[in-house]
Order: C-alpha cells, then structure tokens, then sequence
C-alpha cells in the first residue's frame, strides 16, 4: 500500500494559507501606496498617512515618512486625535494650527512638540461602513484650503473601494478557523479509515471507497459518519447485516 | 491516461451541480478537503473545466462534498394538504381526533 500522500495534504493547505499572508502584504503595499499619491496630490503636504482601523485599532498604516508616523502612533497611544475622529464621525477633520486647536488638546500638545503644525484627515468609507482614515500632514500652520480637501476626499473614495477588497483580519480569522475545522474533520477521516481498516481488513483505498458508499446509502453527513466510528458507535458493516 | 467509463459526463454533471447551486470552486473544495480529499484547489479547477481526469475516488468525494453542501442549503418551502391546515387551526391542547 502507498504510503499516505501527505506532501499533497500539506501542499494544499499551504496554498490556502499563503493565501492569507499574500492578502495581508499587499494591504500594506496598498497603503504604503496610497500613502504616497496623497502627498503627491497635496502640495502644501509635508508627509501623508493611510490607517485601516478596525474596532478602534488600527489594522494597517501607510506613512510617508517617520513625522507622519510618530503623528500617527500618538493618536493611538493618546487615544484622540483628528484621523481617530474622522474614522469615528465618517466626516473630514482639518486643523489648522496644532499650537492654538482645542479639539485634541493631549495630540495636539504632542504634535506640535514633534513639528506637525496642520492636518487634513478624511474617513475613508465602504457603503456605511468606516475602514480607515487618509491623511495629510504640514509643518506650516494654515496650508491647507478647501481644494485640498475636496481633492483627499475624491481620492479617499476611490482609496476606499480598492481596501475594501483587501480582506480585512477578521475575514482572515474566519477562513483560518474554517481551515482548522476542516483539517479536524479530515483528521476524523484518517482514523475512521484506519479503524475500519484494522476490523475489517481493507487497504487504505477499500476504506475510503467503503466509507463514500456507506455515506452515500444512508446520506448521512459524511463528518458524522466518521465521528460515529470513531467514537465506537459505527456499526461495522457485518454488525449492520445482522 | 486510462479513464474509468462515462467519466467526461461524470465531470459534467458534477460542475453542473456546483453551477447550479452557486458555490465556488473554493467553498467546494474546503469540504471536499475535509472529507479527506487528495486534490489541490488548482488541480479541482483544472478538473472542472475539463483539463485534467482525476481518479474515480477522488470524483466520488468532490461529488459528496458538493451534496453534503446542497443538502445543508435551507430547504425550499412546502406546500401544506387540507388535513395540515385543519390541524395547525385545531390548536396544540386537542386530543386525538374521533
């Protein structure tokens, strides 16, 4: 009898999990990009940044340079900030002067310490939905203008469709704890085969092929069907005729 | 390639049965996996669209995945006999009917 194929098992279960690890890099490649064509379509922008945020956390940030980031980290570690805002209430935020807004008094103290002095924020929306939030970033007071605006937002839109087909973590977390499910049950499987092929001396292959009719005659699920003879209550087929 | 007899419209009837039920290839083959199927989701692909044969076991699992996975579809609604009527306006407390 061949030996069980277990390069062919592992081979498709990798495939599905690289998968995964393929849909998270190239979020990151997304925002990193994106990143990047809202500072090149905003002039007056020092640095730009794109969050994908999910339940308060941010899942994924693209930034242009290190002050973005650092102005970034902070509304996280502060828990306030323009981005958070505009994530929360799906409208743009714009401040003009970091050392004189009262929004976010704790960001803006720390902000502007760093060198950031005005920022544009603007939501990026799915339908109802709020995924993230781009923004732009000036070491000047007062740059940016309502053009500026209107144009982060046209470009937040189409920003926000091409994320929304990048699979978020929880889609992730779903098709991970389907593939566990499915690998236990193809476990069950492999111990069902061999359980029948101890008592009643089939090969591997007269297994399967007596477990696939057995499942097709009394349609039951074939999951349970093997749960049974695992758990000693599948009748053999002997036990069955008697 | 040894083929096993009416397998070209064993292939077809088994993707018309996915096509017409409106799963994914993906979806088929995750339960076609876990009931210890062999085949990769490429190879499954490439079956279906007629490129490759696969061995008659392995057809016979993918066709049991894609019926366990009709089966678990919510059933279609049923229409109901005179006596069903009569006996869902009779209430739960009755007794047995004379």
């Amino acid at each position: 009898m061949d030996p069980l194929p277990l390069s062919s098992e592992l081979g498709a279960t990798l495939g599905r999990i690289r998968g995964l690890v393929l849909t998270q890099e190239s979020a990151q490649h997304a925002v990193d990009l994106l990143a990047q064509v809202a500072r090149e379509t905003t002039p007056s922008a020092f640095g730009a940044g794109v969050s994908l945020i999910h339940e308060s956390d941010r899942v994924s940030v693209g930034a242009t340079d290190a002050l973005v980031r650092t102005a970034d980290d902070l509304q996280y570690t502060l828990g306030e900030g323009p981005c958070l805002t505009a994530w929360s209430t799906r409208s743009p935020i714009t401040i003009r002067d970091t050392s004189s807004d009262q929004r976010f008094p704790g960001w803006s103290t720390e902000a502007a310490k760093a060198g950031v002095r005005s920022c544009l924020s603007v939501p990026l929306l799915r339908g109802r939905e709020s995924i993230g939030a781009m923004k732009v970033y000036s070491t000047m007071p007062g740059v940016f203008d309502d053009a500026d605006r209107a144009r982060l937002e046209n470009l937040a839109v189409a920003a926000a469709t091409l994320l929304g087909h990048v699979q978020t973590t929880e889609a992730s977390t779903r098709i991970s704890s389907e593939l566990r499910a499915s690998l236990r049950s193809r476990d069950l499987v492999g111990v069902a085969k061999g359980i029948l092929m101890q008592r009643e001396g089939l090969t591997e292959y007269e297994a399967a092929v007596a477990l696939t009719a057995r499942a097709r005659a009394t349609r039951v699920p074939f999951s349970q069907l093997t749960a049974d003879i695992v758990n000693g209550q599948g009748g053999s087929e002997e036990s069955e005729a008697r | 390639m040894t083929t096993f007899p009416f397998a070209e419209q064993h292939r077809t009837l088994i993707n018309a049965a996915i096509v017409e039920s409106g799963f994914t290839v993906g979806e088929v083959w995750l339960r076609y996996f876990s009931l210890s199927g062999e085949v990769d989701e490429y190879e499954i692909e490439a079956y279906l669209a007629g490129l490759i044969p696969l061995p008659p076991l392995e057809c016979d699992l993918l066709a049991l995945a894609v019926n366990e996975l009709i089966d678990d579809l919510p059933p279609r609604q049923r229409a109901p006999f005179c006596d069903d009527m009569i006996r869902a306006h009779a209430g739960p407390a009755d007794g047995p009917p004379e």
